[in-house]
């Protein structure tokens, strides 16, 4: 099951691209020459970092540094992911923080505890990498239901206080735009499930088989992959927004106009 | 002779009242101390001028906004984030262009009417389809998308939703703009036979009636 090793002079000879990438970035006179170098330094100094505490944190298994690195991990999705979405940062963190962590650890443990049915439900060399695939996933699911609520609400604002004014309670009035929200953010899953294995191979499976596993089961962590993923970006989209909609209004329900600014 | 004093003196009731309102937008101050005294059943048409604040005056009610200084009591309750739901779900409010969401329009009055708070409402299809064919609109509106109809139709239907949410009291921004000379009478001579209490904004002359009391300046 072993993938073949990659030795210290394989390295040396594949950074060696790089060398002729610069010539004909030079020749061409593109211009890119010193962010390449900047670019791939960067890569080298963090993923060498990755590697060796993902090394450590592998080797040492403990179920409370494990917890901590996923936390740690959604702590910067939140982040980034409102920062991205030049929505009013101090606000909107700490639920983007919870709507992300909440589903991600159900389904973290529903997927080691049910489908890979492991001993150690917290072991870190899959618990780590499949949080990352998740996260990732819902990050940018959660950003584009943020993005086009706050979006449709600004916009459609005489609607949900038409709706509010003959009847409705927030959460009612706001369902035309939390649901649009939703449809918005996952169409990118489905479409990616939909065609899946046409163009060319996802990510995970690619990985397992330059890992050295069997095509079918690479293919079967693929699929419960691709499942879990859409689970939990639409598990963590919903509460996202249904915090949005708590934090989003003030109250008497008007529509906080100031999260909309972008700071 | 003591029903009709209690009949007389309910009805005096003040339904809503602005204390010393103060209002600017941007920085234009639109009301200043100003006071208004609603009876419960009062016909009320605010006729100012555009752009003097009549469609705010009917978002101060709602609590859509707030006014920089002064009172607004609904009911001899002070408007207030804790009483503002419960004063809401008094009112029926027909915006100007009549916000209706994206949707066939059967399905869009069914969900209104799913709110917990039009629940305990009756409600059918059928009633709707009554009012419809009542209100002069074709039957085949009803699976027509909100976003497709035209103005006058939208009107229409906002009036059909405003009486079948049987509300005491009615905000009414610029209700018969879209409609002609047969349609606004219709709607005018229901405001003044309802026992409903009625805030209507609109230019049109044709609300200019002895029934209604006009309201032209918000300013002192």
């Amino acid at each position: 099951m072993n993938a073949a090793n990659i030795s210290i002079s394989g390295l040396f000879l594949g950074l060696l691209l790089i060398v002729p990438s610069m010539v004909i970035i030079w020749r061409f006179r593109l211009g890119f020459n010193k962010q390449l170098i900047i670019s791939v330094l960067r890569m080298l100094v963090q993923l060498s970092f990755v590697a060796l505490y993902l090394k450590y944190i592998f080797l040492l298994d403990h179920v409370l540094v494990n917890l901590a690195y996923i936390l740690a991990m959604v702590m910067f999705a939140a982040h980034s992911g409102i920062r991205n979405s030049s929505l009013r940062l101090k606000k909107l963190l700490l639920p983007t923080f919870l709507a992300m962590l909440m589903p991600t650890m159900v389904t973290l443990l529903y997927f080691n505890w049910a489908i890979v049915q492991i001993d150690n439900i917290f072991q870190a060399d899959i618990l780590i990498p499949i949080a990352g695939l998740m996260l990732g996933n819902t990050l940018k699911s959660n950003i584009v239901a943020l993005k086009s609520f706050f979006n449709m609400a600004g916009k459609e604002e005489k609607t949900y206080l038409f709706l509010l004014a003959n009847g409705a309670s927030k959460q009612e009035a706001a369902r035309p735009f939390l649901k649009e929200a939703i449809r918005t953010a996952m169409a990118p899953n489905l479409a990616t499930m939909a065609t899946v294995g046409l163009v060319s191979l996802p990510g995970v499976m690619t990985g397992q088989i330059l890992g050295g596993s069997d095509p079918v089961l690479a293919v079967k962590y693929q699929i419960m992959v691709m499942v879990i993923i859409f689970f939990n970006s639409l598990l963590s989209n919903i509460l996202q927004l249904l915090f949005a909609i708590r934090q989003g209004f003030s109250k008497s329900d008007q529509l906080e106009k100031s999260l909309l600014d972008s700071h | 002779m003591f029903r009709l004093f209690c009949l007389t003196f309910f009805n005096r009731l003040p339904m809503i009242r602005f204390k010393d309102v103060s209002l600017s937008l941007g920085n234009k101050q639109l009301m200043k101390n100003f006071n208004l005294r609603i009876s419960k059943g009062d016909k009320v048409l605010l006729a100012a001028q555009s752009g003097s604040g009549k469609t705010s005056l009917l978002r101060l009610i709602l609590g859509f906004t707030d006014p920089d200084a002064g009172k607004i009591l609904f009911n001899k309750k002070a408007l207030t984030p804790e009483t503002i739901r419960k004063i809401r779900h008094q009112i029926a409010y027909l915006s100007q262009d009549v916000d209706f969401p994206n949707g066939k329009v059967s399905e869009v009055f069914q969900e209104i009417f799913q709110f917990s708070a039009n629940k305990h409402l009756a409600y059918s299809e059928t009633m709707l389809r009554e009012k419809i064919s009542a209100f002069d609109l074709p039957e085949t509106l009803l699976t027509k998308n909100t976003s497709v109809i035209s103005g006058g139709e939208r009107q229409r239907l906002g009036w059909i939703l405003v009486q079948l949410l049987d509300r005491p009291v009615l905000l009414l921004d610029e209700p018969t703009s879209a409609m002609d000379e047969k349609q606004k009478q219709r709607f005018i001579a229901y405001v003044v036979q309802t026992k409903k209490t009625v805030v209507c904004v609109s230019h049109d002359p044709a609300w200019r009636i002895p029934e209604m009391k006009v309201i032209t300046n918000f300013t002192p």
